[in-house]
């Protein structure tokens, strides 16, 4: 709407000065009707191009802004202009200096100097004939001055008419000193006011001059005024009076005359003009000339910017399309090649824009199935890691961060040597995996060893090369797994195995054993002589006793192999660790037992039979691991203090604790410190816990050993 | 204060305008004859060289005397009452040497041999009637301009820049004694 408004503003502009113009040129030329608006029609020319120039200056300061802007397309308008201009230019100012020459040389031509003295002869012929008439005429006027003189004053009126038909005047006038007219003697009887000359001919007159001249009347006729003084003789005052007369050119020769003044007149102004004339033609070429200018410098801005647009419109979508925004699409507002070009991009950048579409979902596919490996990789229980050529670790999951206990900054981008320096158990680990990775294996599997915070991992790592097209420089995906607690059930299954084979191969004989034993004790103690008595006597007590021992130690067997068959119930804890307790208390007066017990207790889902086992195999192992009868056990329960339903239950003794050799593997069967023990306490304590879902872990305090055990607590 | 500074620059042109001007009106001459006023001029006038030699060379010079009669109002437009115009034409007659001043209206005429006569008379030949106004505070007023777009056209623009063209009067204001 604006650019509409400002255009037709220009167009008006444009029209009203090439109007001005031309009417200019018509002034110049004399056309009546335009002389009296000659200088409104320049005043409005003078306007126009004032206007039109701010117009100008407005586009060069638009495009001077632009260019410090660096618009899309601007440089191209400015180029653009520049050659509009140097193409316009020099033809417009080529004619402007050709008129101008021609123009000067053209006027200076009207005047040449024959014309002018065949016309100064004219008018002086004209002038000759004209003294001739005026000179005739003056002598009649003095004649009829000096009759008048010899009439005295008052009878002068009446002899006026007389001399007026003595002459051939058309008119007489006597006229007093004081320039007052007396009398009028006419031909014309209508012409009662007879045109009187100006005071100053009537000085002259007074001084004894006579006043005789031609005079231009209405139309191309001539007259002559002749003015004399008439002194009055008669009169004693010395008086005097004036007479006009006004003598008629005939026709012929006043047309003639008239037309000699008029064309020698005409031709001295046009020569007195003539430099006028030159600079009005200059002045008028030059408007012409600053309009051709700033119309080419305005059709140059105009054009250029509307070849630009659509070259701007280009850039800025070509921009956006560059920064990711496909949906560009420019109107097409021309059929030539712009219109082409223009047409072209849009099918280009459409075919973008479902490029793009089908690009980010082929992406959003990827990252999706990304997120679902790495979803998966972080719930696995196997740690994963990559590994690129440069022994760079590119990804790990939370389980490989779990088992090699660090974390992701320590390990992502990190070579694997760094690995060592965090934490340097994980030395066999890294060996292996330089070692595997100098050995460009296609696909390998070994177990290692790693040593975490004093604690043995066995971990089976397996590996497998990442062809080069995968992964840009090729690399390694290495999965291992902490196989301790794999191995470590495996043992004690193999143990509850031996145990159960044990019990079942070596309880059956026992009792024969044991009966056959005594029977010979029975049958023949009383029969052998006194030195074999004795030698009978302790060897079948020997034989009872230690088939007792055996039958002991393959109960324990038998205890550990025991299927987990349990009958577990909600119930408090504190009643059967007190039963435990007072069972002790009676049989070892000298145990000093201190119970430090939750209240109110929480409800625990337990086997009573299965735990109260547990309770008496820890309150055995501590009595029996005391060095004398000073034995003090101490049990405590308490609520986890970082997860809120696990029940921590804490047996603490005085006694030797446990060695440092075997802390590791305490809970393993036939792992004890006693002399007399079966190597299965702690381990079917453990069983027991680990029956209930819980954990139990064995620690040397500051004197004697410290059991603790987690259970979860009942939810209900 | 930044728009005071243009408007008394402004006040500072008219009034040096005024005071600078070549030619002037010295008073105005009222004969007051039953219900008629008569206005003439008492001028200080004198013409230019340049003009002289325009009309030398057949440039017919027209100067238009302006009187006006009005009621002044304080703070506001002035009232008019009546105004005329009188165009007189100024020409020289080279077959008797004569420079010639015609009154348009009514194309009475007079010769003059000598150039400055011509002007010395103008002023009695400047006459303007208007009927006797009413209103006892009238005032009367009364200029010369050179009639510019009479002149020829190639002469209007050089005559605009001229300082020896500028023949005009300012306005002369005077108060009409109405008896």
């Amino acid at each position: 709407m604006r650019i509409h408004l400002k255009n037709s503003l220009v167009v008006i502009l444009i029209i009203v000065l090439i109007s001005s113009l031309y009417f200019l040129s018509q002034a110049v030329q004399s056309a009546e009707q335009f002389n009296r608006i000659y200088l409104w029609l320049f005043g409005a020319s003078i306007l126009a191009v004032f206007i039109l120039g701010i117009v100008i200056i407005q586009r060069f300061v638009w495009l001077f802004t632009k260019r410090r802007k660096n618009e899309p397309g601007i440089k191209l308008t400015s180029r653009m202009v520049k050659t509009f201009v140097f193409l316009s230019l020099p033809p417009v100012l080529a004619v402007y200096l050709f008129s101008t020459q021609f123009l000067n040389n053209y006027i200076d031509s009207w005047f040449d100097s024959k014309t002018s003295q065949a016309l100064n002869d004219s008018l002086e012929l004209g002038q000759l004939f004209l003294d001739v008439q005026t000179t005739q005429a003056l002598t009649q006027t003095k004649t009829i001055a000096q009759k008048l003189s010899e009439i005295d004053s008052p009878r002068q009126a009446i002899y006026l008419e007389r001399f007026l038909d003595e002459t051939r005047a058309s008119g007489l006038t006597l006229i007093s000193a004081s320039e007052k007219v007396i009398e009028q003697a006419s031909i014309d009887i209508l012409d009662l006011n007879p045109s009187l000359p100006p005071q100053s001919v009537y000085r002259n007159v007074r001084t004894g001059n006579n006043y005789a001249r031609i005079e231009p009347k209405q139309g191309s006729q001539l007259q002559i005024r002749t003015l004399v003084k008439v002194d009055n003789v008669l009169d004693v005052a010395n008086s005097y009076r004036f007479l006009q007369g006004l003598f008629p050119i005939k026709d012929e020769y006043s047309t003639l005359a008239f037309n000699i003044e008029t064309a020698s007149v005409g031709y001295n102004q046009q020569k007195y003009q003539r430099e006028q004339l030159k600079k009005t033609f200059n002045i008028i070429l030059f408007l012409v000339l600053m309009i051709s200018m700033l119309l080419a410098l305005v059709r140059a801005f105009s054009s250029a910017r509307n070849l630009v647009a659509p070259v701007k419109l280009l850039s800025q979508a070509t921009t956006r399309i560059a920064e990711g925004d496909y949906s560009q699409s420019i109107p097409v507002s021309s059929k030539d090649e712009i219109g082409f070009l223009v047409k072209s991009f849009n099918t280009m950048s459409s075919q973008l824009a479902a490029s793009s579409a089908l690009a980010h979902r082929a992406q959003t596919d990827a990252v999706s199935k990304q997120w679902y490996l790495e979803n998966v990789l972080s719930h696995l229980s196997s740690g994963v890691i990559s590994i690129d050529t440069d022994f760079r670790i590119l990804m790990a999951n939370s389980a490989a961060l779990k088992i090699l206990q660090l974390s992701t900054k320590d390990v992502i981008n990190q070579n694997i040597k760094h690995l060592n320096l965090m934490n340097i158990g994980l030395t066999p680990f890294v060996d292996l995996l330089l070692t595997k990775l100098n050995d460009h294996s296609d696909e390998w599997q070994q177990e290692t060893l790693i040593t975490e915070n004093e604690s043995r991992k066995v971990l089976v790592v397996r590996g497998s090369r990442i062809p080069d097209y995968e992964q840009d420089e090729g690399g390694m995906v290495v999965v291992f797994d902490d196989q301790t607690i794999i191995n470590q059930a495996q043992r004690d299954a193999a143990w509850s195995e031996v145990a159960r084979r044990l019990a079942h191969e070596v309880k059956n004989p026992l009792t024969p054993i044991q009966l056959s034993a005594e029977r010979l004790r029975l049958r023949f103690l009383d029969k052998m002589p006194e030195q074999d008595k004795d030698i009978l006597d302790r060897s079948t007590q020997t034989i009872v006793s230690q088939v007792e021992n055996l039958k002991t130690l393959v109960n324990a067997f038998s205890d550990y192999a025991k299927a987990p068959e349990l009958k577990r119930e909600a119930r408090g804890l504190n009643k059967l660790i007190k039963e435990a307790v007072d069972l002790y208390f009676i049989s070892h007066a000298g145990i000093d037992f201190k119970l430090d017990l939750l209240e109110p207790e929480p409800t625990m889902y337990i086997d009573k039979v299965r735990f109260s086992q547990l309770l008496n195999n820890l309150i055995k192992n501590s009595v029996e691991s005391a060095k004398d009868n000073n034995v003090s056990i101490r049990i405590e329960t308490a609520i986890n203090e970082r997860i809120d339903n696990i029940l921590v239950i804490t047996f603490s003794d005085n006694g030797q604790g446990f060695k440092e050799k075997i802390l590791k593997h305490v809970f393993e069967p036939y792992e004890t410190t006693k002399v007399t023990g079966s190597g299965l306490g702690l381990a079917i304590v453990k069983k027991i816990v680990e029956e209930h879902g819980g954990n139990i872990k064995a620690y040397n305090h500051v004197q004697g050993a410290m059991i603790e055990i987690n259970l979860p607590i009942y939810q209900r | 204060m930044i728009y005071k500074i243009p408007t008394v620059l402004l006040l500072l042109l008219v009034i040096n305008s005024q005071v600078l001007a070549k030619n002037n009106v010295i008073t105005l001459k009222t004969a007051i004859q039953d219900n008629s006023i008569t206005i003439t001029p008492l001028l200080s006038f004198k013409s230019s060289n340049q003009i002289k030699e325009a009309i030398d060379n057949g440039t017919r010079v027209q100067i238009i005397a302006k009187a006006q009669l009005y009621e002044p109002h304080t703070w506001w437009f002035n009232s008019e009452i009546d105004n005329k115009k009188t165009y007189f034409e100024i020409s020289y007659f080279t077959l008797s040497k004569l420079y010639v001043i015609k009154n348009k209206e009514t194309d009475e005429q007079l010769g003059f041999i000598n150039y400055e006569q011509l002007w010395e008379e103008f002023e009695k030949l400047i006459a303007f009637k208007f009927n006797k106004p009413q209103n006892k505070n009238t005032w009367a007023r009364f200029r010369i301009v050179l009639d510019t777009g009479a002149l020829p056209t190639v002469m209007q623009l050089p005559v605009l820049l001229n300082s020896d063209w500028d023949i005009d009067t300012p306005w002369f204001n005077q108060k009409i004694d109405i008896q």
